[in-house]
C-alpha cells in the first residue's frame, strides 16, 4: 500500500533552487535508498519532505492528505526525520533522549507521564539496548548514539521514517549494525522509509529501491529486485565513474576499476 | 541488569543530595533573618511566628527590614538562575547569563534615565529600570526579525546590538552626569543592593515574577526540546520561533521583575546553572530547579556577608564576582 507520494516537488534555499520535478511515492514496508554525489540535493529533498525546508512548489500526499496542510506537530506524528548528526551537547539520560520522540504527542504545556517512560523504555528494549537507559547519552560510542536516534524515530511512532546519513559516522561494524536495525523495523513494522547513503553498496545490500539524484532531478528509479547487473552497471557508471556490478549470493556489489 | 524499574530511575540513590540542599535552604532563611545591626535571635523568631512576647523593636525590625529583604534575596536567587539555566539551555551556550539578551543593560539605562531626568527615588528608579529592562528585549526581539539566519545567534547578536546601544547611553549619560550625585547613583545601582528592599516593593514584584517564573515551569518539556538545534526541535513538532520567544518573554518579566529593585547582581545567573548540572550529573527540568534554590543559597549567604563585614553595607556584585570568578576559572580548569 502506497503511504507517500510526491509530486513534482520543487525546493531550494530562498532563490536558489535546488531540487526540480520530484516525483515518487513510498509504500508500506519499502526502504528507499536516495543516492547522489554531494551537493546533489538529497538532504534538501529529505528536509522538503519532513517540512523543514518549504517547497517552492509540488505536492506531498501521506496517506492521501496533503503533508504541507498540516502543522508542525502534525507533521510530526507521521514523519520522523533522524538527522546526520544530532545535536544534544548538555548530559542527558539515554530514556531522557528517546522521550524526545514523544514531544508531537504532547501539549504545549505537557510533559512525558510515567506511562510514556514505560513506553520509551520499552522500545530501548525492543532496539536491544535497554541497559544505556540510565547511562548519559554524551559517553556512548557514535554507533550506540545511532541506535539511541533510532529509538527516538520509533518513540515519534511516525509511519514515515527519514535518515540523513544514519552511518556516516561510523565504523564499518556499526554502520552494518545500524542499518541492518533499520530495515529490520521498516520490514516488521511496515513503515516506510527513505535513507541517503553515500556508499552504493550498502543502498544495493539493505534498500528495496533505489533513488538516483543528479543535479537535482531524478536521474534514475528501480527496484533493485527488478533490474540486472548490466543495467545497473549502466546507471552506477554515469555516476561513480569506471565501475563493475558484480552478482554475489542474490546481491549485487559494485567495486571500482582502477582507471 | 540495573535499573529495570523504569519510573524509579536514579532518582532514589540521589536522594540525600538534595536533602542537604533543602536543609541548607531553610538554614539560610534564618541565618539571613537574624544577620545585621539590630540583633534579633531564633527565639524571636519562634515567638514572632506562634504570637509569643517580643519587643516592638525586634517586631518592627523583622517584619519591615529582615523578613522582605530575605524573600527578595531567595526570590532574587531562584530567578536569575532559573533564567540563567534556561538561556544556557535554549542559547546551547553553557557561557548563556540572563543578560544575554539585554534585559540588564535595558534596565541599568532605564535606572540611569529616572537618575538623572527624573526625582531618582527608588520607586521611579525601579519602574522605569523595569521597562527599560524589557524594552531592550523587545527591541533585541524585533531585530531578530531583520536578521537572514533565524537562529539562536540571530537572538545572541540583537542582544548583544541592544546591550551595546544601552550601555553607549549610559557612559554618554555618566559622562554629563552631576558626578557627586548622579554618577555616583549610577554606579551604585549598576553594582547592585538589597538595602532599599521594603515589603510593598517585594508586594509590587512578585506577580511579575510569579507570571514568568509559572510560565517556565509550563514550558519545561518544550525548553528541554529547544536545547536541539533548530531543525531537530522542528522535526519533533515543536514550532521553535514562538516557543523561544514564550521562554524569553517569561524569562524576561522574571529577570526585570528582580533587576529593577535590586540593581544589577553579578555571576549569580551563571554559575548557579553550573553547580545544579554538576550536583544533577544530567540536564533536565529538575537541574533548573535546583539551581534555582542553588542560587538562592548562595546570594543569601553573599547578603548575609555584604551585611557583616563592613560597617556600611557593601554592594551585592563585589561579593558575588568574589564568589563567581574563582568558581569560573574551576570550571575552566574541570573542562
Amino acid at each position: 500500500m502506497e503511504i507517500m507520494r510526491v509530486e513534482n516537488l520543487k525546493a531550494g534555499y530562498g532563490d536558489k533552487v535546488i531540487l526540480e520535478d520530484i516525483s515518487f511515492s513510498l509504500k508500506e514496508g519499502e526502504l528507499v535508498a536516495l543516492l547522489g554525489l554531494n551537493g546533489t540535493g538529497k538532504t534538501t529533498l529529505l528536509k522538503t519532505i519532513s517540512g523543514l525546508l518549504k517547497p517552492i512548489s509540488g505536492k506531498c500526499y501521506i496517506k492521501g492528505k496533503r503533508s504541507y496542510d498540516m502543522n508542525e506537530k502534525e507533521r510530526a506524528r507521521h514523519i520522523s526525520y533522524m538527522p546526520q548528526r544530532n545535536s544534544i551537547v548538555y548530559n542527558t539520560l539515554v530514556l531522557d533522549v528517546v522521550l524526545m520522540g514523544i514531544t508531537p504527542y504532547l501539549g504545549i504545556f505537557n510533559s512525558p507521564s510515567k506511562s510514556h517512560k514505560k513506553q520509551a523504555y520499552d522500545i530501548l528494549k525492543k532496539i536491544g539496548i535497554e541497559r544505556y537507559a540510565y547511562d548519559n547519552f554524551l559517553h556512548l560510542s557514535e554507533g550506540q548514539k545511532q541506535l539511541v536516534m533510532i529509538c527516538r524515530s520509533l518513540m515519534q511512532n511516525a509511519e514515515i521514517m527519514l535518515f540523513d546519513e544514519p552511518d556516516s559516522a561510523l565504523d564499518y561494524n556499526n554502520k552494518h549494525m545500524v542499518l541492518t536495525k533499520i530495515r529490520e523495523l521498516i520490514k516488521k513494522e511496515k513503515r516506510g522509509g527513505i535513507i541517503t547513503l553515500h556508499d552504493p553498496n550498502y543502498a544495493l545490500n539493505y534498500c528495496d529501491r533505489i533513488i538516483f539524484l543528479e543535479d537535482g532531478k531524478i536521474l534514475a528509479e528501480f527496484d533493485i529486485s527488478e533490474v540486472d547487473s548490466i543495467f545497473l552497471k549502466k546507471i552506477f557508471s554515469r555516476i561513480y565513474g569506471k565501475i563493475d556490478i558484480i552478482r554475489h549470493r542474490e546481491k549485487y556489489v559494485m567495486v571500482r576499476l582502477n582507471a | 541488569m540495573k535499573n529495570v524499574d523504569v519510573t524509579q530511575g536514579l532518582q532514589d540513590r540521589e536522594y540525600g543530595k538534595y536533602v542537604i540542599i533543602a536543609v541548607l535552604f531553610v538554614a539560610i532563611i534564618f541565618l539571613s533573618i537574624v544577620t545585621g545591626k539590630y540583633p534579633i535571635t531564633l527565639r524571636d523568631i519562634l515567638n514572632i511566628v506562634t504570637g509569643g512576647e517580643i519587643n516592638d523593636t525586634a517586631k518592627t525590625v523583622f517584619y519591615t527590614l529582615r523578613l522582605p529583604r530575605t524573600i527578595m534575596v531567595i526570590i532574587a536567587g531562584i530567578g536569575l538562575s532559573v533564567s540563567g539555566s534556561v538561556y544556557q539551555i535554549i542559547f546551547k551556550n553553557p557561557l548563556a547569563s540572563p543578560d544575554i539578551i539585554g534585559v540588564a543593560s535595558g534596565a541599568n539605562l532605564g535606572a540611569a534615565i529616572a537618575i538623572v531626568f527624573f526625582s531618582g527615588d527608588t520607586l521611579t528608579i525601579a519602574m522605569s529600570a523595569f521597562l527599560g529592562g524589557v524594552a531592550a528585549v523587545f527591541a533585541a526581539l524585533n531585530l531578530t526579525k531583520i536578521a537572514k539566519d533565524k537562529g539562536v545567534i540571530a537572538f545572541v547578536l540583537s542582544g548583544l546590538v541592544i546591550g551595546s546601544i544601552a550601555q553607549g547611553i549610559i557612559m554618554l549619560m555618566k559622562y554629563v552626569a552631576d558626578p557627586e550625585k548622579e554618577l555616583a547613583a549610577m554606579e551604585f545601582w549598576a553594582m547592585g543592593s538589597f538595602a532599599s528592599v521594603t515589603d510593598s516593593k517585594v508586594v509590587a514584584m512578585f506577580p511579575l515574577f510569579l507570571i514568568g517564573i509559572v510560565g517556565i515551569v509550563l514550558l519545561r518539556w518544550q525548553i528541554n526540546i529547544l536545547s536541539l538545534n533548530d531543525e531537530e526541535a522542528k522535526s519533533l513538532g515543536v514550532k521553535v520561533e514562538l516557543t523561544r520567544w514564550a521562554v524569553i518573554i517569561c524569562s524576561t518579566m522574571i529577570v526585570a521583575s528582580i533587576i529593577c529593585i535590586t540593581g544589577l547582581i553579578s555571576f549569580i545567573g551563571l554559575i548557579a546553572p553550573h553547580i545544579a548540572r554538576i550536583i544533577r550529573k544530567r540536564n533536565d527540568f529538575t537541574a533548573v530547579i535546583l539551581s534555582g534554590f542553588i542560587g538562592a543559597i548562595i546570594l543569601t549567604v553573599a547578603d548575609c556577608l555584604v551585611r557583616s563585614i563592613s560597617v556600611s553595607e557593601l554592594p551585592i556584585s563585589i561579593l558575588t564576582t568574589f564568589i563567581g570568578a574563582p568558581f569560573l576559572a574551576y570550571l575552566m580548569s574541570r573542562h
